[in-house]
């Protein structure tokens, strides 16, 4: 049964995806049409959206057909969980957005506690321990070396 | 054929520390990157593409090159401990390599891939040594109609020429291209940025190409890690490495052969070292005259494999330098640091900067041989390179990645470009779309729309006028003759799957 739930939810992504991007490129496309002053304003974006639409449509009715002949969409990766990629994802959005609000120094030892933690790590002393150790070096490089304009809260 | 003032000029280019101090840390970051299985020499490239905003062009491009050279043999080491090719140009070095280590040949597997990894870089710089003269007559004959073709075959080969499905290939190549006429146009419209002042610049280049190389591999790899298992195989004499170097060294048809075809393949966008390992693989085998040895432990896979995916990178110069157009991965990141550093490549490129290209060249030569040394003592570090933990590298890469991509664009656009296209990057991998052609897309995509509004205005907007333009028609010929194979394989997969389709309904 979970593999089921699985493999139906790898189905229904490898619809979404193509269905998404086919709408971004419809509506980018249109977009670029309707406020082009001139032909050279659109005349690449409209063809090539055109030809992206056509070739995503033809992918999501292989995998309909697909479907209906019962056989499922083998999404490489369909069975494995992807639930610590998605928790590194959000992580990773976390730290980016919170840079300038808490320091380079700061989001990034908290970053790689968090991160080392969502891998299974438990020892809260190897989760402090390897921060410190790659955050000071990291923020000495960039900061200080190379003269990144970063805001820092501690170092 | 070759143009000895500008190699003078090239010699004093090179003459300064500069360009040197580079490149064994390159070749470091290479090899450690190759390495470890799951990270690859595109992720590599990607990651540290910032922190050639620091340094001059030719060290810029030294010092990526140096990761190229290095990850091109890194791949080997767990492809032999392990039968994990660290990256995907190493498959066939598994075949041959892995079954020596079972036969506790992997000092001599090392050995020997290290040898034809250094023989292979310097077939492939030669190579392009000797033509990269008059391949610059050549393309300058090209016009933008020519460029334009060239620009639309550069990104249909790299979506058709994968292991996805055409479609998927074609959709990835369109996203590229779209992405990269966000914001400001040469014509002054703003395109796509929903009124956002951050993107009147358009969607950065090189942040979304770490996002789409780096990021979305990574977040792949989470929760992952490899283990060599056996305790002797961390274990690597000396002596065992230098008489796999003198096996490789006995074989010079072969390291020739794998060169050669290496080069050619490398040349071909969206072909390059993944697939020229293997095509010199099976070209070897037909040639043996044990081919029953092959995937056994054969010296002579070995070479061919590893001798054929580092040539391939002196191939993927010659489109990279001469047309702009980047063969794969590992080049469009370099395509990535021309832009960095405000240089453009393609025809004009060579003819204007032969000595840059020679000193290129030179340089290249000169990183095969530190590879040699540095190889050496990274082969008898192996075992433990390959143990290094996924899970501690996998935060670190990202953290250079945000930081590096803050550095390049100066404020908070670079890194959530690197994640949003990072995890659209995911979303493409886990259903089978090829991100290089995304890549690639998003690199050529102004050079096209350039092309073709140039191309518009000689012509008048007259669709006749290519048929007085040869180049232009032969390149057309040339794109559709190369889109043949992927296209009668098609054919023959539908008549099979009809035929096993109606066998089964028979049944």
């Amino acid at each position: 049964m979970p593999e089921e739930k699985s493999r139906s939810a790898s189905d229904i992504g490898g619809i979404l995806l193509p269905l998404a991007l086919a709408a971004g490129f419809a509506f980018y496309a249109l977009d670029v049409y309707r406020k082009a002053r001139g032909v050279t304003d659109w005349m690449l974006i409209v063809p090539t959206a055109a030809v992206g639409v056509l070739a995503l449509l033809f992918i999501m009715s292989q995998v309909l057909r697909r479907q209906a002949r019962k056989q499922t969409e083998q999404a490489g990766r369909s069975n494995e969980s992807i639930r610590p990629a998605l928790g590194f994802m959000a992580l990773l959005l976390a730290y980016a957005c919170t840079l300038p609000y808490i320091g380079f120094d700061v989001a990034t030892f908290l970053f790689l506690a968090l991160a080392l933690r969502l891998q299974g790590e438990r020892r809260w002393w190897v989760l402090l321990l390897f921060s410190l150790v790659v955050t000071v070096p990291v923020v000495l490089l960039f900061v200080k070396l190379l003269s990144v304009k970063l805001f820092t809260l501690v170092l | 054929m070759i143009n000895f003032e500008a190699l003078q000029s090239a010699t004093d280019l090179l003459a300064v520390p500069s360009a040197w101090w580079v490149v064994p840390p390159g070749l470091f970051i290479g090899l450690l990157f190759g390495a470890i299985p799951g990270l690859s020499i595109s992720v590599a490239m990607a990651v540290f593409l910032p922190a050639t905003m620091y340094m001059d062009f030719l060290p810029a491009i030294l010092f990526l090159t140096a990761i190229f050279t290095g990850g091109g043999f890194g791949g080997a080491v767990p492809a032999i401990l392990l039968n994990i090719p660290g990256t995907s140009s190493a498959v066939s070095t598994a075949f041959d390599g892995y079954p020596m280590s079972r036969q506790g040949r992997h000092g001599q597997a090392l050995g020997i891939g290290l040898m034809s990894s250094v023989l292979g870089t310097i077939i492939g710089y030669l190579l392009l040594m000797l033509t990269v003269e008059s391949v610059s007559r050549w393309v300058l004959k090209l016009g933008p109609t020519e460029m334009l073709v060239v620009a639309i075959w550069g990104v249909t080969l790299i979506a058709v020429l994968n292991d996805s499905s055409v479609t998927k290939g074609i959709s990835a190549g369109v996203l590229g291209i779209l992405i990269s006429t966000i914001g400001y146009s040469d014509a002054g419209q703003m395109r796509g940025t929903f009124g956002s002042m951050y993107l009147l610049d358009g969607i950065p280049a090189i942040p979304a190409l770490i996002g789409f190389f780096a990021a979305s591999e990574l977040f792949n790899l989470v929760g992952r890690n490899y283990i060599l298992e056996d305790e002797k195989l961390r274990v690597v004499r000396f002596g065992s490495i230098v008489e796999g170097m003198q096996m490789a060294l006995r074989h010079p048809l072969q390291v020739g052969r794998g060169g050669f075809l290496g080069v050619v393949i490398g040349a071909i966008p969206g072909v390059g070292a993944s697939i020229a390992n293997l095509a010199a693989y099976s070209v070897a085998k037909q040639r043996s005259k044990h081919p029953e040895e092959f995937g056994k432990g054969s010296t002579s896979g070995l070479i061919a494999s590893e001798s054929a995916n580092s040539s391939s990178e002196g191939g993927s110069m010659v489109t990279l330098l001469a047309l702009g157009l980047p063969g794969g991965a590992g080049t469009a990141v370099l395509l990535g640091a021309f832009a960095l550093h405000n240089v453009t490549g393609g025809p004009r490129f060579i003819a204007d900067n032969t000595d840059l290209v020679y000193a290129l060249i030179l340089g290249n030569l000169a990183q095969a041989a530190m590879l040699l040394l540095l190889g050496t003592g990274f082969v008898l570090l192996a075992g433990f390179v390959v143990k290094l933990s996924l899970k501690h590298m996998i935060p670190i890469v990202m953290v250079l990645s945000i930081v590096g991509s803050y550095a390049i664009t100066g404020n908070m656009v670079g890194p959530i470009t690197v994640v949003v296209t990072g995890i659209l990057g995911w979303l493409m991998r886990r259903y089978d779309y090829p991100v290089a052609a995304t890549v690639v897309g998003l690199l050529v995509g102004s050079m096209a729309e350039g092309e073709l509004v140039r191309s518009v205005q000689i012509s008048g907007g007259d669709p006749t006028f290519v048929a007085g333009r040869p180049i232009t028609l032969v390149l057309i010929a040339l794109l559709l003759l190369s889109l043949t194979p992927r296209f009668f394989a098609y054919l023959k997969s539908r008549r099979q799957a009809r035929h096993v389709h109606a066998s089964a309904s028979g049944s």
